[in-house]
């Protein structure tokens, strides 16, 4: 296998290629009448002279951010009005780091964890967004930092992080179940079969009220300072604005087109209540199923959550793009072919969508029909990307723990690898053979042999109570 | 479902005995995004107290009003001030994202200068226009999207006696006192002029229009 580069080369290079971009666009601005500065960046660059002046960053129309934005580009005004586009490319190589950390801090050999930080790193797609001026790459550096801290099991930094995720865009709070249940009872995993081992098991902990607790505190005391500060029009349009939101404006979801018949119908909000629904029930599902691996449910919940929303934008797609290479080596279900395909797919989803929306919006052509039947398209194959995740994951070895958390027992769920091409379970190449021996609820300990690279998995650890299901037979549960 | 087709209301006047100015329009572009050109060109004979580097200036306004079912973008505008130097006082406030059905008409007023080309004065300008979503409809797939012609206002100023120069020597429908240029707190004395319209040029895929 050829030699990748080093990480602290991709760095540097992740870092150069964006400030490259940042000083073309300053001078694609300055001389052409299309701009490369996102439209975005403009917003908040305009509601931090507003907050300069003394006034509301919301007396800029469309700007729907925490307060925090419009002070975090202050020096937009006094300093560069570059300087924003500089911190979100920081952010976003900071995000590249925080990937190849995780992965590190995971078990993962330093060449995987190379190649999945590169996917980030050296991606136009992000490389493109945080030069020019959008602001995602706030909410990927701290979704990564989370995760960061969950790993190193240190409960009041991750409650700290989220809390400020949570108060930058709303849509971190569906990983507020997964946490909580990651933070449980290593003892409490289902000792008692069934609804009633369910509720013990989310009973609360010290750990999860320290969550709770440090993340109410922190978040209420964020949307204290800005509610003292802005009143009402804070709460309307950091909050509730995305929540009440019914942009029956062509889209990527699927919702867009019954959102925009439903206004000959005057109120539409039932229906937009029946759109929470699926979202919340996948959500829920992912949550109790795959809480034991937060990178895959974090990832799962996000993707469901865009997939299934009423509005979906290029925009979001970088909330779960960022957490793909989290997974990636995990993937040893997928075959390259059929990696490819799936990229591939995901892409043609998108173009087949691109086209009739450019006919309609820049060509006045009648074209409704045709995008909404290709939103469903793009919704079925996100629908299938999710499912194909779901059914070639393998789990690598029990995560790192520090020594702060409780050690876990392990029940990977087997989904139906009949979808996966791989016959033999596969663990990822790691330097040298480990071993690893955990303690059960039963307190019987068993070890688990990890094999080098295409050996097959010496024996699996199932702690009682728990449904196992592998391809050869079904166990019941003791 | 609709699509909008635009079109634009011209009535063509000629008055018998004066010479008028002709004001000429033009839609450009296609879908939601839009562009309009307006060119008034005044005979020369018209402004008969105006020479090139001479003592008096002349400024022209045109006062549009964008229906309901479109709208202008003033940070847009904003940047093509900086950019081209367009001049343009936007007088409501402007929902970006709001449907057809929930919106009013926003009315504009755009400042420009004349210039001298070969033997008329000429003023001129290009913004862009963006189409709202608008209602749904069983019985018919396209609406109508109405831009009106503008009133066009001229004022003159003796820049050696900072006077008013009231030289123009067409027909006026009206004085009025008005902000003297964008942004500014001053008002001046606007004459409202008649104007000829000149029929507009319509992009091959527009099959519509109203006389």
């Amino acid at each position: 296998m050829r030699s990748f580069m080093d990480f602290t080369s991709q760095v540097v290079m992740a870092l150069a290629l964006r400030l490259l971009l940042l000083v073309y666009g300053e001078w694609q601005d300055r001389t052409m009448a299309v701009k490369f500065t996102d439209i975005d960046y403009h917003v908040f660059s305009d509601a931090a002279k507003f907050v300069d002046q003394g006034m509301s960053p919301y007396q800029r129309a469309t700007y729907r951010y925490t307060p925090l934005l419009a002070w975090m580009l202050q020096p937009n005004i006094y300093i560069s009005s570059s300087f924003g586009k500089i911190v979100f490319i920081l952010l976003d190589v900071f995000t590249g780091y925080l990937i190849y950390t995780v992965l590190k801090m995971r078990g993962v050999n330093d060449k995987t964890a190379n190649i999945c930080a590169a996917i980030w790193l050296l991606n136009p797609l992000p490389m493109t967004v945080s030069s020019r001026g959008n602001a995602e790459s706030v909410m990927s550096c701290l979704v990564l930092l989370c995760l960061y801290f969950i790993y190193k099991g240190q409960v009041m930094w991750t409650a700290i992080v989220y809390a400020i995720a949570v108060h930058f865009k709303i849509y971190p709070v569906i990983y507020a179940l997964p946490i909580y249940l990651w933070l449980g009872n290593s003892e409490g995993h289902l000792q008692v079969s069934g609804w009633k081992g369910m509720l013990i098991f989310g009973l609360p902990n010290k750990g999860r009220c320290k969550f709770v607790m440090t993340t109410a505190t922190v978040l209420a005391a964020l949307t204290w300072i800005c509610y003292r500060l802005y009143g009402w029009e804070f709460i309307e349009h950091t909050y509730l604005y995305h929540i009440t939101r019914r942009d029956i404006k062509h889209n990527f979801s699927p919702y867009f087109y019954e959102l925009y018949l439903q206004t000959a119908f005057g109120d539409s909000t039932m229906i937009g209540i029946a759109c929470f629904i699926p979202q919340v029930i996948l959500l829920l599902t992912f949550s109790v199923i795959f809480y034991r691996e937060p990178a895959l449910v974090f990832l799962l919940n996000t993707f469901s959550f865009v997939t299934f929303n009423k509005v979906c934008t290029s925009q979001y797609f970088l909330w779960y793009l960022c957490l793909l290479p989290l997974i990636l080596p995990m993937l040893t279900g997928i075959t390259r072919l059929k990696a490819v395909a799936m990229v591939t797919l995901w892409f043609a989803g998108q173009g087949i969508w691109l086209l009739p929306a450019y006919l309609l919006e820049f060509e006045g052509m009648n074209t409704f029909l045709y995008i909404w039947a290709a939103g469903l398209a793009f919704f079925l194959i996100n629908c299938y990307i999710m499912h194909t995740i779901m059914a070639c994951y393998r789990p690598l070895t029990p995560p790192t723990l520090s020594k702060q958390s409780t050690t876990q027992s392990l029940n990977w769920t087997k989904w139906n690898t009949r979808d996966c091409d791989s016959k033999t379970e596969t663990v990822q190449s790691i330097d040298s053979v480990k071993t690893v021996t955990r303690k059960t609820a039963s307190t019987d300990s068993k070890s688990m042999k990890i094999m080098p690279k295409n050996r097959q998995v010496v024996d699996n650890i199932d702690s009682p109570g728990v449904k196992t299901r592998s391809r050869s037979k079904p166990r019941s549960v003791k | 479902m609709t699509l909008i087709v635009l079109c634009l209301c011209f009535m063509v006047t000629i008055g018998t005995g004066d010479i008028l100015p002709q004001l000429s329009s033009e839609i450009t572009k296609l879908g939601f995004h839009r562009e309009i050109h307006r060119k008034l060109t005044f005979p020369v004979a018209l402004l008969p107290g105006l020479v090139p580097g001479g003592d008096v200036e002349c400024h022209v306004m045109f006062d549009e009003l964008i229906p309901a079912g479109a709208y202008m973008d003033p940070y847009q505008l904003e940047n093509l001030r900086m950019f081209v130097g367009l001049n343009v006082e936007i007088h409501d406030q402007v929902d970006l994202e709001a449907p057809e059905f929930q919106s009013s008409a926003i009315h504009v007023s755009v400042f420009s200068n004349l210039s001298l080309i070969g033997d008329s004065w000429q003023a001129g300008y290009v913004f862009p226009v963006h189409i709202r979503y608008h209602g749904i409809s069983d019985s018919s797939e396209f609406v109508r999207v109405k831009f009106i012609t503008p009133s066009v206002a001229i004022r003159c100023q003796d820049t050696t006696y900072q006077m008013t120069f009231y030289g123009y020597g067409g027909p006026i429908h009206s004085q009025q006192s008005r902000l003297c240029s964008r942004g500014s707190p001053i008002l001046c004395d606007w004459m409202f002029i008649q104007t000829e319209k000149i029929c507009c040029r319509y992009h091959k895929n527009e099959i519509r229009k109203d006389f």
